[in-house]
């Protein structure tokens, strides 16, 4: 009924996805909610990540953009407790001054991509939308 | 040094177009009693490799004409199932991330510490082994489907389905003993004593 294709998904499919965001700097997350939004979708900003795991058990997003390393879990625990739910929301990583093993470590525990800030805003976009599509929230 | 390879001993690639770089590796890999075979560029080991070899490759990333995430995709679209480890002196994230999203069993940036290489490659080669197993068990359940005849075919996906040889024998016309003899040929060709065993092959 929808078109599958990951490649391009019409603004009207993505719309209605949720993405959840949460980074240690709320300029990042602000910009970042203000840059989806000019893509039509909806973002909700978490401070902490523990509220923002609370929020992902209760209800799961289509997709998951994250401060690689919160204050109070980082992405790898994050990505633990969520698989431990059995909930495979992509989740989206963004670092600054990672070191290259703890990036392989973490895309190969399962998060769907990791960028290192700053970061190019279509690149982020592009992986937010393919990961929307591939959720099957088309 | 040039005796003959065959296929069933794992062979681990090394593809680097630094010549210290390859001699130091294939010191490593016979240090531990692996076999290697050197290649000083992605298009010499693209235009060499074997598609029937096991094993793994260790490919430098940064390497002048084919890069080693250039010969992953070409990998990738030739169906080449050999597991890939990256090694390089000068990686980036966004290489770490395509390297890894595109399969790559691991990435290690130089200098590393020759037992991370090596657990890496072992974990290659028996992810290698493993898909050859299903392949190769894929490939006899193929050839064995393959002798039916049709009847025999139909009743085995009537038998699967869970149908009892009068169910069967109803449905197809036939009677109960003919659909027993040839119930007894399906399960003689497939290779198998019991249904149980016969779920297992054709899930």
């Amino acid at each position: 009924m929808y078109n599958r294709s990951t490649k391009q998904p019409s603004e009207r499919i993505v719309a209605g996805s949720i993405v959840y965001l949460a980074d240690r700097d709320m300029a990042v997350t602000h910009s970042i909610q203000l840059l989806l939004k000019t893509e039509k979708i909806v973002s909700h900003v978490f401070d902490t990540g523990e509220s923002l795991l609370n929020q992902v058990l209760k209800a799961p997003p289509a997709c998951i953009v994250m401060d690689a390393i919160m204050p109070d879990i980082d992405g790898a625990s994050l990505l633990k407790r969520m698989q431990k739910h059995g909930l495979q929301t992509p989740v989206i990583l963004l670092g600054g001054n990672s070191e290259i093993p703890a990036v392989v470590d973490a895309i190969k525990s399962g998060a769907w991509d990791y960028f290192e800030k700053p970061f190019l805003q279509h690149t982020l976009i592009d992986s937010v939308r393919r990961a929307i599509a591939l959720q099957g929230h088309l | 040094m040039n005796k003959r390879i065959t296929s069933d001993v794992p062979i681990v690639s090394i593809i680097d177009d630094d010549e210290s770089v390859l001699d130091a590796l294939v010191f490593l890999m016979a240090s531990v009693g692996l076999q290697s075979k050197m290649f000083s560029s992605a298009k010499v080991f693209l235009a060499e490799y074997d598609p029937l070899e096991r094993g793994c490759i260790v490919s430098d990333i940064r390497m002048p004409g084919m890069s080693g995430l250039e010969l992953q995709q070409e990998l990738t679209k030739r169906d080449c199932t050999l597991p890939l480890v990256f090694i390089t002196g000068h990686g980036d994230i966004p290489m770490a991330v395509e390297a890894i999203k595109n399969g790559a069993v691991d990435f290690h940036t130089k200098p590393f510490r020759d037992q991370d290489l090596l657990d890496s490659i072992n974990k290659a080669i028996e992810q290698n082994e493993l898909l050859q197993q299903t392949t190769d068990q894929q490939n006899t359940i193929q050839r064995c489907l393959s002798t039916l005849t049709r009847r025999e075919r139909e009743i085995l996906d009537c038998v699967v389905e869970g149908k009892s040889n009068k169910l069967i024998a109803d449905q197809l016309n036939l009677s109960p003993r003919t659909v027993e003899t040839h119930r007894g040929h399906m399960m003689e060709k497939m290779q198998v004593k019991t249904l149980a065993e016969l779920f297992k092959l054709v899930q």
